[in-house]
């Protein structure tokens, strides 16, 4: 069925295809074609290398182990949101997506000083034997923090939209709530499961600002990531062992992509063409156990205080811990200036060009059928599932002294007697930020294109209305609300960019964005230092903060609007 | 009775979906709960199915007050209007399911599902998905998955709503004669009066949370008793001034309505109404419309507005040819009940020399043909 009714077919998908190719797809093919000139004996001396070997072990462990945690924190979460009503839910579900808004690194500082043998959660554990930070826990512990809003958020919406008849059909079929819920409805959830596992998993792997400071990177006990490995490596200048690493990781990363699209092409195949008729609740005589029901909620409330509420507190308690004079101060400095111009350079631009490439993408994959739609569906998202250190790699590789277009830009800069540089200069910066949040726009939009359809679109053209006229009038008031929550994450990404940026970013005072410098200060080690870092962190928990509430304000304003219609 | 609801009444927050609700089912009976989207009906049927709780009154089923007892303890079934079969579960395990929630061993299973699979007529398909069958399949699986743990009590919520015009008619006697195949008492529900007619021997009309009438089929169309059901079944045209027809005197009511059926139109030459044609009034043809099997023909009767249907068999008509029309009878109403109202001058005159009220609705007309 093609629908060629709508106009724009063409042009957005030629855009499409041509800002994936040029930001996404050709940098990271240089870190492929380089990878491939290694050979392969060298390719596997590198990838056998045994800390290599136990960094990948690490990475993909931890990640499991987290990730399965989150699954099931994910469910009872998902689970006491919807199905519950108690005071402070829309606080929570807020906080949910805490880990989203809040710049890695500065949950990475934040979880390592709450966790170290001095601080609010380490001590008392420490006096029990555990040791956080620093071990093989601690590093699952920051993989939790960033994977929690990746489960959850793939489940609400389909508990939300769970048919009640289900329920009160096994019900009157003599089942209880225990055989309900894992013979019904788990059967229902598994593919959103799986694909909240699979994305939780898969940015887990390539983790890179929240682990690398609660890691402790140590060879020996084992607790170096792979991101880690490949951050080293480019640090010694050696490309060929960083590409060979980046490369296992690339094909990691593609292979989870594939199980989570297989895994949504089984579900609509099962789903598909069931007509539906959703009635409002469940029936009032259904048994509701309360017992069970405080017992979820406090698990919740307990687990998002100790996973997202805690670290927040941390930060604000650190950063004023010298005073609020010293807070000042260590905000005032040149290097933190020039940082924050830095950041709002390169995420303005991110911004701009994300949004252009989130509305024309978002309409090229709702209002059209053509072949390898899900190949591009699955490309466009390569960058949530790829480690950000690869996304600077790839810029190395690609821009760099050992790059394909080095010669290149160097040719237009003599014939223009131009002095432009990619690499460790500004444009890279810029563009290792707009990798990494190249998805966060579309991702946002595509959802509620998909629901409305495309009646009142094709309504539109058939009485003659032209390309730009029809998305103006009839298409942007349904995704006003989206785009806007899209824009909002992508700046709260951008700001907070570190792996990516911290591959391709060497001069402090000159291209360092706040979360370098927030990582310079902190590295430093001494006292006043890490307190400094800590307050110019709060600047960006305090960002993190107003998207949480624009994110929870425009939800509802969306919510208002659907039901009145 | 076997089932009975005693003053039942059920309130959602403020909203009042039930109210003194009592009726009483005999065994065996298949009966609609039949009304307006709104009215309260598929709220009864869930109460009855222990999926709601009365705000008070008592639901017996067998004897047993069972208010207080869960849907398989009531020894019901119940077919979903959407049917909810599960569906990440062949037709096999959806039909199983409830077997193996009471831990029926697995050759019980076994033979029962095959034995249901072998009535509904789904022999072959125990292991294909929900979504790989037709509409009328799905609904004969939920019909089976809902018999299969033996209830004594059949409950159908719109059981023809998910399904295609044109299946809808077959459905609707293949589900009548698998329930009288069966045996079980069943009600459903619906807001389609012919699927009310066609399917059920008793129909109990709803309308805005209250009981308006319960009877056959036939009785429910014969005698409407209140305004609501009067102009709820048939497809009658409410009018003020029904004291301008011929044959009706002003009495006290606030207005009648007059089916199709009610209305007879002919032309001056029409051998077979010469006996009528004196006490008959003009009326003028407003409107013709085709429908299909016959024609619905719109006139204007001293300025009272009519409906009748014509046969495509009687000769041609045109708009603004005058017509005689006699009307046989009426539903008068006022606020609580309706009554039905003949035509006197038809009476008096007693053509064939038989009381009237024999002739409404049964195989005989005033004239034969």
């Amino acid at each position: 069925m093609n629908n060629r009714i709508i106009p724009g077919f063409r042009l957005t998908l030629g855009i499409t295809i041509t800002m994936l190719s040029l930001l996404i797809l050709i940098p990271l093919a240089s870190v492929l074609v380089y990878s491939l000139k290694i050979g392969p004996a060298e390719f596997f001396k590198v990838v056998s290398d045994k800390a290599v070997l136990f960094s990948i072990a690490t990475s993909i462990s931890c990640s499991f182990i987290a990730a399965v945690i989150n699954t099931i924190f994910g469910v009872i979460l998902a689970w006491v949101l919807v199905r519950y009503e108690f005071p402070g839910k829309r606080f929570l579900d807020g906080l949910i997506e805490l880990p989203f808004a809040l710049p890695t690194a500065v949950a990475g500082i934040t979880l390592s000083k709450m966790y170290s043998t001095t601080g609010e959660l380490g001590a008392p554990l420490s006096k029990l034997g555990i040791k956080v930070s620093y071990t093989h826990l601690g590093l699952t512990v920051a993989l939790i923090f960033i994977g929690i809003p990746f489960v959850v958020r793939a489940i609400q919406p389909v508990l939300e939209k769970f048919n009640p008849a289900y329920e009160e059909a096994a019900y009157i079929l003599g089942a209880d709530r225990r055989k309900t819920f894992f013979r019904v409805i788990l059967p229902e959830l598994r593919p959103a499961l799986l694909t909240g596992f699979g994305l939780a998993f898969a940015r887990g792997i390539g983790e890179y600002g929240s682990v690398i400071y609660i890691a402790g990177n140590s060879a020996k006990e084992h607790t170096q990531v792979v991101s880690y490995i490949i951050m080293q490596k480019l640090n010694y200048l050696d490309y060929s062992s960083a590409t060979a690493i980046a490369l296992v990781m690339l094909i990691i990363s593609f292979l989870l992509l594939l199980f989570i699209n297989i895994v949504q092409v089984y579900q609509s195949r099962r789903t598909s063409g069931v007509y539906e008729v959703a009635s409002a609740t469940t029936g009032d005589a259904l048994p509701q156990p309360k017992g069970g029901r405080y017992i979820m909620i406090a698990l919740s409330v307990v687990f998002v205080f100790l996973m997202l509420v805690m670290p927040l507190l941390s930060i604000i308690r650190n950063s004023l811990s010298k005073g609020f004079g010293f807070y000042v101060e260590s905000l005032s400095t040149n290097y933190v200036r020039s940082a924050f111009l830095v950041t709002i350079f390169a995420t303005v631009i991110t911004l701009l060009v994300n949004t252009f490439f989130g509305l024309v993408a978002s309409w090229v994959m709702t209002r059209f059928q053509f072949k390898g739609k899900q190949v591009l569906a699955t490309l466009i998202d390569i960058p949530f599932s790829i480690s950000p250190v690869i996304a600077g790699l790839s810029f190395i590789m690609m821009f760099g002294r050992l790059g394909w277009a080095y010669p290149i830009v160097e040719s237009i800069n003599q014939a223009l007697g131009t002095d432009i540089q990619i690499v460790f200069a500004l444009p890279g910066v810029v563009l290792a930020t707009i990798f990494v949040t190249f998805p966060f726009v579309s991702r946002e939009i595509i959802p509620v294109l998909n629901t409305i359809g495309t009646d009142e679109e094709e309504a539109a053209a058939l009485m003659g209305a032209k390309g730009l006229t029809i998305f103006r009038k009839v298409t942007f008031p349904h995704i006003k609300w989206a785009l806007v929550y899209g824009m909002i994450l992508c700046t709260a990404r951008a700001l907070g960019e570190f792996g990516a940026v911290n591959a391709l970013s060497k001069t402090r005072g000159v291209t360092f964005t706040l979360p370098l410098e927030i990582d310079a200060l902190y590295l430093a080690g001494d006292s006043d230092s890490i307190v400094a870092a800590f307050s110019v962190s709060s600047i960006l928990v305090i960002i993190a903060i107003v998207v949480l509430v624009l994110r929870n304000f425009f939800e509802h304003k969306e919510k208002v609007k659907r039901a009145g219609a | 009775m076997y089932v009975e609801l005693k003053n039942i009444n059920k309130n959602f927050g403020d909203f009042e979906a039930s109210k003194d609700i009592s009726f009483g089912i005999e065994k065996g009976r298949l009966v609609a709960l039949l009304g307006p989207s709104g009215s309260g009906k598929t709220t009864i049927l869930r109460m009855i199915a222990g999926l709601e709780n009365p705000t008070s009154g008592d639901i017996i089923i067998d004897g047993r007050v069972v208010n207080n007892l869960s849907p398989s303890e009531r020894g019901i079934g119940f077919v979903f209007q959407s049917y909810a079969l599960f569906r990440y579960m062949t037709v096999y395990q959806n039909v199983a399911f409830g077997l193996e929630i009471q831990n029926v061993p697995k050759d019980q299973i076994k033979s029962r599902v095959d034995e249901l699979l072998a009535l509904t007529d789904l022999k072959g398909l125990e292991d294909r998905f929900p979504n790989q069958l037709s509409g009328g399949q799905r609904q004969r699986v939920a019909f089976a998955r809902a018999l299969a743990p033996n209830p004594t009590l059949l409950l159908l919520d719109e059981p023809f709503a998910a399904i295609d015009a044109k299946v809808r008619q077959e459905l609707r006697s293949w589900l009548r004669e698998m329930i009288y195949k069966v045996g079980i008492t069943s009600i459903f529900v619906t807001h389609d009066q012919d699927e009310a007619v066609e399917v059920a021997d008793q129909i109990i009309v709803t309308n805005k949370g209250k009981i308006e009438q319960i009877g056959s089929p036939l009785e429910i169309y014969k005698t409407p008793q209140t305004p609501f059901v009067s102009q709820f079944i048939g497809q009658g045209t409410v009018i003020d001034d029904y004291y301008q027809l011929r044959g009706f005197e002003k009495g006290d009511y606030k207005g009648a309505i007059v089916r199709p059926e009610f209305v007879e139109a002919f032309k001056n030459d029409n051998d077979r109404f010469a006996k009528v044609v004196g006490i008959s009034q003009k009326g003028t043809i407003t409107d013709i419309l085709f429908r299909g099997n016959a024609l619905e023909v719109r006139l204007d009767v001293g300025g009272v507005q009519l409906v009748t249907h014509r046969s495509l068999e009687r000769r041609p008509i045109k708009v603004g040819e005058v017509m005689n029309v006699i009307i046989y009878r009426v539903y008068a109403f006022d606020d609580e009940r309706a009554y039905l109202l003949e035509n006197e001058e038809l009476k008096k005159k007693d053509v064939n020399n038989v009381h009237l009220e024999s002739y409404l609705y049964s195989n005989e007309g005033y004239f034969v043909v």
